[in-house]
């Protein structure tokens, strides 16, 4: 199944792309897809220990799984106000 | 209790905020304003610049309004961030809360304000006077 990817500001940057669509396998959980990009991107491998997803606009847990079309934001700590 | 979230390029109007909470008809409004800062520590800044995951972050800011409105009686929450260029002494974040007494109003913004600094996905970047720039709140990269 497919589901979109989306980054931000920093990430953004540094990935030199700010969304795409990854095929991901039924039940791949979001811990799963955060271990396999840091895996595969070596850009955004600084930010590995800190990284955490939302689901469709809000935040996800690491064993919440994925699920076709998901919209998933990989996000950084916020900094904003 | 009556929510106002927005997110916006333009300059924010704090009449627009007083307004919304004032119809209210409550006692007392307090308002708390984040603004860029020309000077930390030996670095002087030009502006800085916001962007945000925008339809997450209008979620998350009502989300911790509703909340807020669940812990303090108040009558009305407004939460307005920028995004964008924000030039020194200008406005990136308006937090204002209206209740019957001040004592909730207070509270409830120093709430949402610590609160949207932890859950809200903006980012921050500063241009400083130097030319340079730097994503803020990365202390954890280092």
């Amino acid at each position: 199944m497919t589901v979109n990817i989306r980054v931000f500001a920093r990430l953004r940057e540094q990935m030199g792309r700010s969304s795409w669509n990854e095929s991901v396998s039924e039940g791949t959980t979001a811990s799963q897809l955060i271990d396999m990009l840091v895996h595969r991107e070596s850009s955004i491998r600084p930010f590995a220990r800190v990284l955490r997803v939302a689901i469709n606009d809000e935040w996800a847990q690491g064993d919440r799984e994925l699920q076709e079309g998901d919209d998933v934001a990989l996000l950084i700590p916020v900094s904003g106000g | 209790m009556k929510i106002l979230i927005d997110i916006q390029e333009a300059t924010l109007s704090l009449d627009t905020l007083w307004k919304f909470l004032a119809e209210s008809e409550g006692g007392g409004i307090a308002i708390f304003g984040g603004t860029t800062r020309r000077v930390t520590g030996d670095r002087v800044t030009e502006q800085l610049s916001y962007e945000a995951h925008e339809a997450m972050a209008r979620k998350e800011m009502a989300r911790l309004a509703k909340l807020a409105g669940e812990r303090w009686d108040v009558l009305r929450i407004g939460m307005i961030h920028r995004t964008g260029i924000v030039p020194v002494s200008e406005a990136s974040v308006l937090i204002g809360v209206a209740s019957a007494h001040r004592g909730p109003a207070f509270e409830a913004a120093r709430f949402l304000i610590d609160e949207l600094k932890v859950s809200v996905p903006v980012w921050k970047k500063e241009h400083f006077a130097d030319g340079s720039t730097e994503w803020q709140g990365e202390d954890w990269l280092r």
